[in-house]
């Protein structure tokens, strides 16, 4: 799981509800869920930053679990999501 | 696979140094001498055979012989805010809080903003009593290596593992979001005067009688798929107040769950092809043993306490958690 592929813009993206999948990891659909109330009260840049730094942590701290891996995997291959510019 | 013991049986497993989860009642759990354990007084149990509610035998999880380094830890209604920076990298954490304690409320509606918040496995359950003793008994929780038992506070055994194995979370819930009214809240809190139904604010008491609502059947949030339920404790339409065993969260969407015919069919629908086999660690919900009756009856190969509150990363009602010990297939 080579979390540089994914942009931080798509991490926000995911806080802010642009992406969405059915994902599988508990840990996610939780703290995912959390992070998007949360920017619904405040939806600064910094804030929304954060949050999105907040679930990339998430799946670096996960990174063995298989659950995770296809979170991830499904992140990656949706279009335009891969950081061209690290990868 | 044996899972309630005699008081002497598990004495002697503590005495041989194991590494004990333990559930029971108040009684048998102050007999025990110090060792590696901890434990929650609860009466409830679901067994290899079937559910079972009794004083006389506790509920034994052992530790694994491969588990790395472990620890018991015990936290206040404030540093339980420290329970996931403390947990080891490659592991699980198993937290048990008393029923209507401080820390019970303080956890509930403050967990999802402690720092690191689901990045550790924190599995767990709010000890409780017998249900005819509610009111006059205190739930607790023990300590084994301090001998000591507490009626506020959580205690936590922290379990790293080896490389070779990861522990993974998960939860059964079988109730589902129903077709009826979305309902928000106006404030985090175990209780509730007035709720937004579509839009509209209105006395929720008053909302669930007069829509003879089944209060059986919980609120369901959808959390990105996984649905989190809250139950109801009580409704008092002459002091306007609804009160629910898990907090309410302002800007989360409600709905009343949609009815479940047969709690085992199904439960068993929804538990894992090959899973039980892996399961560590379980726990299912007080209300769902009464309300399904589940007395005799067995959730399949799944066995556990039966509690007042499932912990998940936070704490849920009316759902199973269950905890698994895979093998890693990178290391």
């Amino acid at each position: 799981m080579d979390l540089y592929k994914i942009s931080d813009q798509t991490w926000e993206d995911l806080i802010l509800e642009k992406i969405n999948f059915d994902f599988h990891f508990l840990a996610l659909k939780i703290l995912l869920s959390r992070l998007r109330l949360k920017a619904k009260t405040n939806s600064s840049p910094q804030s929304i930053r954060g949050s999105g730094e907040e679930i990339k942590n998430l799946f670096v701290r996960f990174k063995n679990l298989p659950a995770a891996q296809r979170d991830f995997q499904k992140i990656l291959e949706y279009k335009g999501v891969a950081n061209e510019n690290i990868v | 696979m044996k899972t309630l013991f005699s008081l002497s049986e598990v004495k002697e497993q503590i005495k041989k140094g194991k590494k004990l989860l333990l559930a029971g009642d108040e009684s048998l759990l102050t007999q025990l001498p110090p060792g590696h354990w901890i434990a929650g007084t609860i009466p409830y149990f679901m067994t290899e055979n079937g559910g079972l509610t009794t004083k006389n035998q506790l509920f034994v999880t052992e530790l694994p012989a491969f588990i790395g380094d472990f620890n018991i830890k015990k936290y206040s209604e404030s540093s339980v805010a420290d329970v996931y920076n403390d947990a080891p990298e490659n592991g699980f954490s198993v937290i048990i809080i008393p029923a209507s304690s401080p820390t019970h409320f303080s956890f509930a509606l403050n967990a999802p903003q402690y720092d690191n918040f689901a990045t550790n496995q924190l599995i767990g359950w709010i000890a409780g009593v017998h249900v005819d003793e509610i009111g006059n008994k205190k739930p607790k929780v023990f300590n084994g290596e301090q001998n000591e038992s507490i009626e506020n506070g959580a205690i936590v055994m922290h379990v790293e593992l080896p490389p070779t194995k990861y522990a993974e979370l998960n939860i059964i819930n079988i109730f589902t979001q129903g077709n009826g009214d979305i309902i928000t809240f106006p404030e985090d809190s175990f209780s509730a005067t007035e709720a937004v139904i579509n839009g509209q604010t209105k006395n929720f008491a008053a909302y669930l009688t007069g829509k003879e609502i089944d209060t059986r059947l919980p609120l369901v949030a959808d959390y990105c798929g996984a649905m989190i339920n809250t139950s109801f404790q009580g409704v008092d339409t002459k002091e306007s107040q609804v009160s629910f065993y898990a907090p309410v969260f302002k800007g989360i969407q409600y709905k009343i769950a949609a009815p479940v015919g047969d709690y085992i069919s199904a439960f068993t629908r929804q538990l894992p092809k090959d899973e039980s086999t892996q399961i560590f660690f379980s726990c299912n919900c007080i209300l769902n043993y009464l309300y399904s009756e589940l007395e005799g009856k067995k959730t399949g190969e799944v066995v556990g306490p039966i509690t007042f509150g499932e912990i998940a990363y936070q704490l849920l009602n009316q759902t199973l958690a269950y905890l698994s010990i895979k093998d890693n297939q990178q290391s």
